[in-house]
């Protein structure tokens, strides 16, 4: 069974990274704040360059491409240093009505890695976000409510509760959500795990338009019990740009 | 004469009712005692080793886990695999549990469709043999599991049980190895079979509870029949049973108040505090019927017994508590609590017996009547008579005899082994050593130890030449006999390595890039028993069928030196884990049994040496004592009886223990040669009066000892077997070595003759002893020479020359003129002479003969020079008393010199 999260902290990442779309919510249903939220992502192709500094490690840093791929959000990811870590590549595909496959390609390996259960829950790269972190589960999974408000980068956000229908094979067992229902932005995430303690908190430094699309251009993961925080920073981004969609296949990880 | 009386005593209801609501108070709180079977008790505390073991098991977990054999003739039958999966998840529900680790839920790595998959071994639970015959093939492949989860012919497989961090009590409390047990045996198809730490903590402390259980009722029993015996009365067997009892009471209750709990150290305080106890109350006992047969009321008889009895008894409390106390500093924590007990609850046997049982006396009425066993001429004291005079003839025989075999025991006890094995303390047909023995011989490596590999930084653990080294340690250490497996980062790199790429054939990656990439692979919370997060500590777990100390203590040495060779610069290995800490304790239990005896026959020395004046008096003593410990040693040796954490307090407790009897010997023996003056006289009276509690006090001890040989543990049924042969062997060298000793010594004969000679009140009858209390007298008698004379020997003569003063102490001598016939003054006890010349070097002025036999004392300068060194108190009264005697002497010559001139005049 694969683990399911509503966390996009990278995801905020892959997708998330570009953040939202502009369109304004009045509705007062959680739910459906968080799925317009959730449609508001961009839709058009992007190519970006991240980096992701661990704590106590030095900087990963790496290449982002993103495509709707046959209705998947498909992403793309290839580290270009350090040296050691230099060729490693992700492949991660959210299906629209399916679970979410994620693939690795070290140098060592003969062909790319099937990422299934155990390793979902583990450190992305060494730093505070899990593999998991990076893809988007379905939101139906999940039941919503308002608890409260917060105000985040000089923005009143809605706090949105999401908890996991079944938590049998859930990492956390509730997040909560800052949305900002104006930009239909989320602005910071905190998880808790199953037994309601606090685990993680995702946070954004900085957001910005380029090309008219929110995004997040610094955002960080810091690990309650741990004390160590990671950075995620996007000092480039580029959208609209031309993506083949046989880069978003397993095979061309082994190329 | 209830005026004599203690205070204690002047109002015995106002004692006993004391001592009941103390009893009532200690009692219900000593309802709550508690068991702790726990390890760690047996090891070394405050020592560096043992905070780096849990800082290992801090930064490794604890390989404490409950691990259930499953037998059958494949395990990877759907059946069996169904039920283990069933079992799995039943285990993993309970509260407490933090993970189950079986086949049905290890996690591993596996490639498949062409693409490797991380996760747990079964996706599905197989339904068909096909599918099943597939998983064994996935996991009898899989090299981690191989040996360790699974026996390689698939008969044997384990299922281990991981806990949440909780204490032992929590763990007890929430009866989760009973729990785990009552679903096992649901299981019995598969011939189930449970072991591990935690399982081997909960059976021994139902076993200890079991030995309670048994040995409080059997040491009651014990002490009835030994009383009933000894005294044949219903008063003499119940007052001190009550009493010992009520010290016992005393104990636990205070243990439980203080925190403490019974553990593989004081589970053997019960029956040794009644043993110890029944040997105080038999001594005041039998004192007090001893002084019944003379005194006018019973008030009378227990005024002389609490008069008589309380400095011997309490120097046998002391020696005792002495031994205990020794034991209260020993580093390894069992033993350490069994000192501090043992000593606090001799310490209230001693008290309840010196209070209780002539409180009691008091409060009861008088039946007037004498124990037969009391009677002086009982058979059993005549033949204990005759004992003491074949002693006595035949010293010359015994002595050197005993010599001979202490020799052959010393010889023995070089052959003594240092051991400590957990496991061992179990019976051998026990159901613990026997799953343990059964799951060992299927899979092996059931003492876990950690080899754990320091680096010079975070990281540096992951630095390919360390790699490299760690897997060439973990090699060395695999093909070292009883070591059955071996787990390390090493491995996890190569099965995800061999995952990844199978031409690789599971070698290490040669370049460090691939152990960065490989890593990714793995999750850190899997990595967590063999690698620290930050990757500065690895851990290599070493699975082994070793469990003494002495054989892991070679391992370790052996893979130490290969390591500190092997390792580059700065990564070091240091081993740790209970068994490894449990060969410190090895070491320990030989330095704290060195030490424990040095100090305690230094203590006995220095106070048998005070309490009789002197130091080879002191050493004598120590003789009757220290053969029965030399004998211990020899047996344990010839036995093969492994020196371990209960033997190894045997000496101590024993020599603490005997040395009372020998007190209370020459306690009596002082008495006794007061009132006849000669030492073979004495030594029958002796026997006579303390030789009957002495034996009973002894057979006592010995049988309360062999209770212990019932317990469910081998090392306290080697302790009771030990101490008992310890006991007995120390009562027949106190009656026959310690009579021979004692007529043999003048220094004894010495000081007990002083009494007779001195008399109770010297300071009184001899002018030179003036202001000195009775025992300051003592002491310048015996640093001046006691000397007789026939009636015509002369003492001095005149005009010799001789510095030296004399004190009579008996007969009478007379002063002669030059003409040597006519006697100018007759000089008897008390009497001083010659002071002048002690003082000043001139001629003799007068013969000095004796007249009577004679005893005198003569002090010289040699005398002079040593008191006023060693004793100037003592000294200063000395001369300030010859300084009168002088002064008196020139009043008298002046006086005489004015009569002869007035006569003259």
């Amino acid at each position: 069974m694969t683990k399911r999260t509503l966390t996009t902290a990278v995801l905020g990442a892959l997708t998330w990274l570009v953040a939202t779309g502009a369109s304004s919510i009045a509705a007062d249903d959680a739910a459906a704040l968080v799925k317009k939220a959730v449609d508001a992502l961009p839709k058009v192709p992007f190519r970006a360059q991240l980096v992701l500094t661990p704590a106590k490690e030095e900087p990963r840093e790496l290449a982002l491409s993103h495509k709707l791929v046959g209705g998947a959000r498909a992403s793309y990811l290839e580290v270009t240093a350090p040296d050691q870590l230099e060729g490693i590549r992700f492949l991660f595909l959210e299906h629209p009505n399916g679970e979410p496959e994620q693939y690795i390609k070290v140098a060592a390996a003969r062909s790319a890695v099937r990422v299934k259960d155990q390793i979902r829950k583990q450190p992305f790269l060494e730093s505070d976000f899990y593999v998991s972190d990076l893809v988007e589960p379905p939101l139906d999974a999940y039941t919503y409510k308002f608890v409260g408000e917060e105000e985040l980068l000089g923005r009143k956000t809605r706090l949105v509760e999401a908890v996991p229908k079944n938590s049998a094979n859930e990492i956390y067992g509730k997040t909560v959500i800052a949305i900002d229902p104006q930009d239909l932005l989320i602005l910071k995430r905190s998880f808790y795990d199953l037994k309601g303690k606090p685990q993680k908190v995702w946070t954004i430094d900085k957001v910005e338009k380029v090309d008219g699309i929110w995004t997040i251009r610094d955002q960080r993961m810091t690990t309650a019990d741990q004390g160590t925080t990671s950075r995620l920073e996007t000092p480039k981004i580029e959208y609209s740009v031309e993506l083949k969609d046989a880069m978003f296949t397993p095979e061309y990880l082994k190329r | 004469m209830a005026e004599r009386l203690p205070a204690f005593l002047r109002a015995p209801r106002l004692t006993l009712v004391a001592i009941a609501l103390v009893t009532l108070a200690l009692g219900a709180a000593g309802r709550g005692i508690q068991v702790d079977s726990a390890i760690e008790n047996l090891l070394p505390v405050d020592d560096p080793e043992h905070d780096f073991y849990d800082e290992a098991r801090h930064a490794f977990g604890s390989e404490e886990a409950v691990v259930v054999g499953l037998f059958a003739d494949d395990v990877f039958s759907p059946g069996a695999l169904a039920d283990i999966d069933r079992l799995s998840t039943d285990l993993a529900r309970l509260d407490g549990v933090r993970e189950v680790l079986s086949l049905t839920t290890v996690k591993g790595v596996e490639s498949q469709d062409g693409s490797v998959s991380v996760g747990r071994m079964m996706r599905a639970l197989p339904a068909t043999e096909d599918e099943a015959r597939a998983f064994k093939k996935k996991i009898l492949d899989a090299p981690l599991y191989t040996g360790s989860l699974v026996a390689p012919d698939a008969r044997a497989t384990v299922v281990a049980v991981l806990f949440e961090p909780l204490a032992d009590e929590e763990f007890l409390a929430r009866g989760l190895e009973p729990r785990i047990r009552a679903r096992v045996e649901q299981l019995a198809q598969y011939d189930p079979a449970i072991t591990g730490i935690p399982t081997l903590k909960v059976r021994g402390a139902r076993l200890m509870e079991d030995d309670l259980r048994r040995f409080v009722p059997l040491s009651v029993l014990l002490v009835v029949l030994v009383l009933a015996w000894e005294f044949r009365t219903l008063r003499g067997v119940l007052l001190p049973l009550v009493a010992v009892v009520i010290g016992v009471v005393w104990t636990v209750g205070l243990m439980t108040l203080a925190g403490s709990k019974i553990n593989m150290g004081t589970l053997i305080l019960p029956p040794l505090l009644m043993a110890i106890g029944i040997a105080y109350a038999i001594h005041v006992l039998s004192r007090y019927y001893i002084e019944r047969r003379d005194a006018a009321s019973v008030t009378e008889a227990v005024g002389s017994t609490v008069r008589h009895i309380r400095v011997p008894l309490a120097v046998a409390w002391l020696t005792t508590v002495l031994g205990c106390v020794t034991l209260a500093f020993n580093p390894i924590s069992a033993i350490r609590d069994f000192g501090v007990w043992s000593a606090f609850g001799i310490t209230a046997i001693f008290l309840v017996s010196l209070v209780f049982i002539p409180a009691m006396l008091l409060f009861l009425p008088d039946t007037g009547r004498e124990p037969p066993g009391e009677r002086v001429g009982s058979a059993f004291a005549h033949y204990l008579e005759r004992v003491g005079e074949l002693a006595v003839r035949n010293r010359r025989l015994i002595l050197p005899a005993t010599a001979l075999l202490c020799l052959v025991a010393l010889a023995g006890a070089t052959q003594i082994r240092l051991e400590t094995n957990y496991l061992e303390f179990f019976h051998e047909r026990g159901r613990e050593r026997q799953d343990n023995a059964r799951i060992a011989a299927a899979l092996g490596g059931t003492q876990p130890l950690y080899l754990v590999i320091d680096g010079d930084g975070p990281r540096a653990v992951r630095r390919l030449e360390v790699l490299q080294a760690i897997a060439d340690v973990q090699d060395f250490a695999a093909r070292q006999p009883g070591v059955d497996t071996t787990l390390s980062l090493v491995d996890y790199l190569r099965v995800v390595g061999q995952a990844l790429n199978p031409d690789a054939g599971g070698a290490l990656p040669e370049r460090q890039a691939d152990v960065e990439q490989l890593l990714l692979f793995v999750d850190p919370a899997e990595l967590a028993p063999v690698v620290t997060r930050d990757y500065a500590r690895a851990n290599v777990i070493v699975g082994t069928n070793l469990a003494g100390s002495g054989e892991i203590g070679e391992l370790i040495d052996r893979v130490q030196q290969y390591a500190n060779a092997r390792l580059p610069d700065g990564v070091s290995l240091r081993a740790t884990g209970n068994i490894v800490l449990l060969n410190r304790s090895a070491d320990a239990l030989a330095r704290g049994q060195i030490s424990g005896l040095w100090q305690v026959c230094l203590v006995l020395l220095i106070l048998m040496s005070s309490l009789f004046l002197s130091v080879r008096t002191g050493l004598l003593s120590l003789v009757p004592n220290v053969v029965p410990i030399v004998g211990l040693f020899g047996l344990m040796g010839f036995a093969g009886i492994d020196l371990n954490i209960s033997t190894s307090m045997i000496a101590v407790i024993a020599l603490g223990i005997a040395v009372d009897d020998t007190i209370h010997y020459f306690n009596e023996f002082k008495l006794q040669i007061q009132q006849s003056g000669d030492a073979h006289q004495a030594i029958v009276g002796v026997v006579r009066s303390v030789g009957r509690p002495i034996v009973f006090t002894a057979i006592a001890l010995s049988a309360g000892f062999l209770i212990l040989c019932l317990s469910n543990f081998q090392p306290i049924r080697q302790f009771g077997f030990l101490a008992s042969f310890t006991m007995a062997v120390a009562l027949v060298a106190e009656l026959l070595m310690t009579p021979g000793l004692v007529v043999s010594t003048t220094v004894i004969t010495l000081w007990d003759l002083l009494y007779v000679k001195l008399g109770p009140r010297p300071h009184r009858e001899i002018p030179l002893f003036e202001g000195l209390r009775p025992l300051q007298a003592r002491i310048v008698v015996l640093m001046g020479r006691l000397t007789s004379a026939e009636p015509g020997a002369f003492i001095t003569r005149r005009g010799e020359m001789k510095r030296e003063l004399y004190v009579l102490l008996s007969g009478r001598v007379g002063v002669r003129r030059e003409d040597g016939h006519v006697v100018l003054r007759t000089l008897g006890r008390g009497d001083v002479l010659g002071e002048m010349g002690l003082v000043r070097e001139r001629p003799r002025s007068a013969d000095v003969v004796v007249l009577e036999p004679t005893e005198y004392l003569v002090l010289d300068q040699g005398f002079l020079t040593r008191i006023e060194r060693r004793h100037p108190r003592i000294a200063a009264r000395v001369f300030l008393n010859l300084t009168r005697i002088l002064s008196d002497r020139l009043e008298s010559t002046t006086d005489q010199l004015v009569v002869i001139s007035q006569k003259m005049g």
